[in-house]
């Protein structure tokens, strides 16, 4: 009985121990060393039978939706063919002033693009677990896919790489906790740090200045902070309320991100490295004072999947 | 318990958990898998066996997620370590029960996650919204209860043990 209880007590030890030991080790160096590797191996094992999971499930789970849904899909639709029918119309305004913007850049000489040709890739598993917000797509190292690198629609930025293996990549949504992103307003430019915040759809930031002129509805993009994730330029959102922090030490915005993280099924994984390229020049930081909303649009306006889907392989 | 069949049953767990459950959610959540196995492996063979199989099941998880690695671990082996020290009293269960042991060891084992998450600095665990999370994946669990239990038992089976008659009855 006591060499019973004795056992009993090492193994608790033990477990705890080692559980103990690895959560230290994994919050101090991060899914750098051995623990990640382990980690990506075991990604890469199980990423065909994930993909395989996703093509079985993804037709399942829309016959569903459409039995469930079929009424409020009939209105949707048709609100959506209005909706085409205006956004038509607002489009060949919109490429004519295109024209003239990257016209009126060539002749100034401005380089807003980031130059990153984007791999579409499709999204194979989302949210493993129920304290995060992450998807899993079906490219990674083989594709040119790296840790850190942007993750767009044409809405907007949707998060970026935070770990990349070969067959698949995690990508951390705008909307995680863990995410932050250097915004800047469009009207009246003022920079901040947009964080996700937990079990919430919107974004925070916390550190406009207190004298900024941030209005609600106002347009935000990604700043160009030298070691921010994110090209410069892309849209993130819309601000949604603005709030004086007691005793006037800032501001407290809210931003509803333009991406419906929920409905995604295919993103645009940029090729652009953090600090390194390929095309933002140096000299990129002082646009960030420039009003230079269309240089968004020309980064994500990027060829949609054709062109860019036979990059990969 | 066999080596090999326990190393099959961790396997698979962790890749339903990893790429089948994400498609199968019930209000946004997704079950512990890992921990149901594991508490039911306490259920039969004793403490040491459920926290052994809830760290490695936990382990196997962790490796998914971006939360730190053995923070799963440690809860999932420290709540079938209890359920295996507990279950001690219980001799002869009724069938009812398995729910129950499911939706308890849900909520004990999402609290310890959410704690010790806490004292690691996990961003995900604040609010309230974690708690509802814990709440539904709790009863998520202990519809999966009876079932896993039940694999469980006749995989894990042997005519040597005591408990093992549980699952058949």
């Amino acid at each position: 009985m006591v060499r019973g209880g004795n056992r009993r007590r090492f193994v608790l030890a033990l477990v705890v121990l080692t559980s103990l030991t690895l959560i230290t080790l994994d919050t101090r160096g991060g899914r750098s060393g051995p623990l990640g590797s382990v980690g990506r191996v075991a990604h890469t094992l199980v990423s065909p039978i994930e993909r395989a999971t996703s093509a079985v499930a993804r037709p399942i789970g829309d016959w569903w939706s459409g039995v469930v849904d079929s009424g409020s899909l009939k209105r949707r639709s048709r609100a959506l063919q209005a909706e085409i029918a205006k956004l038509e119309g607002e489009r060949h305004a919109a490429e004519v002033a295109l024209a003239q913007n990257a016209e009126f850049k060539r002749l100034l000489g401005l380089n807003f693009s980031s130059g990153a040709r984007p791999i579409t890739v499709r999204i194979i598993d989302r949210n493993p677990g129920n304290f995060e917000s992450t998807f899993t797509i079906d490219r990674g190292q083989e594709s040119g896919i790296q840790k850190d690198m942007a993750v767009v629609t044409p809405d907007g930025v949707v998060g970026h790489v935070v770990d990349a293996w070969h067959g698949g990549a995690k990508v951390r949504v705008l909307t995680d906790p863990d995410s932050a992103v250097a915004v800047r307003t469009t009207n009246a430019p003022v920079t901040g740090i947009a964080q996700g915040q937990a079990g919430g759809r919107q974004l925070v930031v916390a550190d406009f200045d207190a004298g900024a002129k941030v209005k609600v509805g106002e347009q935000v993009v990604t700043a160009a902070l030298s070691n921010s994730v994110f090209p410069p330029d892309l849209p993130v959102g819309r601000v949604t309320s603005v709030d004086v922090q007691p005793a006037g030490l800032g501001l407290v915005v809210r931003i509803a991100p333009y991406v419906n993280f929920d409905a995604l099924e295919f993103v645009d994984v940029l090729r652009w490295v953090p600090g390194e390229g390929p095309v933002v020049p140096t000299t990129s930081s002082t646009t960030t004072t420039t009003t230079g909303v269309s240089g968004g649009s020309t980064s994500t306006s990027s060829p949609p999947s054709t062109s860019s889907t036979g990059t990969g392989h | 318990m066999r080596a090999g069949r326990v190393v099959a049953l961790l396997v698979v767990t962790v890749v339903a958990q990893v790429a089948l459950f994400p498609h199968l959610r019930l209000a946004g959540c997704v079950p512990d898998l890992g921990l149901v196995v594991a508490v039911a492996v306490a259920f039969d063979h004793g403490p040491e066996a459920g926290a052994l199989v809830g760290f490695l099941a936990g382990v196997g998880f962790d490796l998914f997620l971006e939360t730190p690695l053995g923070l799963s671990a440690l809860a999932y082996a420290l709540t079938a370590f209890t359920v295996g020290v507990l279950q001690g009293g219980v001799l002869r269960a009724p069938r009812w029960f398995t729910p129950l042991i499911g939706v308890a060891s849900g909520l004990a084992c999402g609290l310890l996650f959410i704690g010790v998450g806490l004292l690691a600095g996990v961003e995900g665990v604040h609010g309230n919204h974690a708690f509802v999370t814990i709440i539904l994946a709790a009863i998520y669990d202990a519809l999966l209860a009876p079932f896993v239990f039940l694999g469980v038992g006749a995989l894990l089976r042997d005519p040597r043990d005591r408990i093992a008659g549980w699952a058949r009855r």
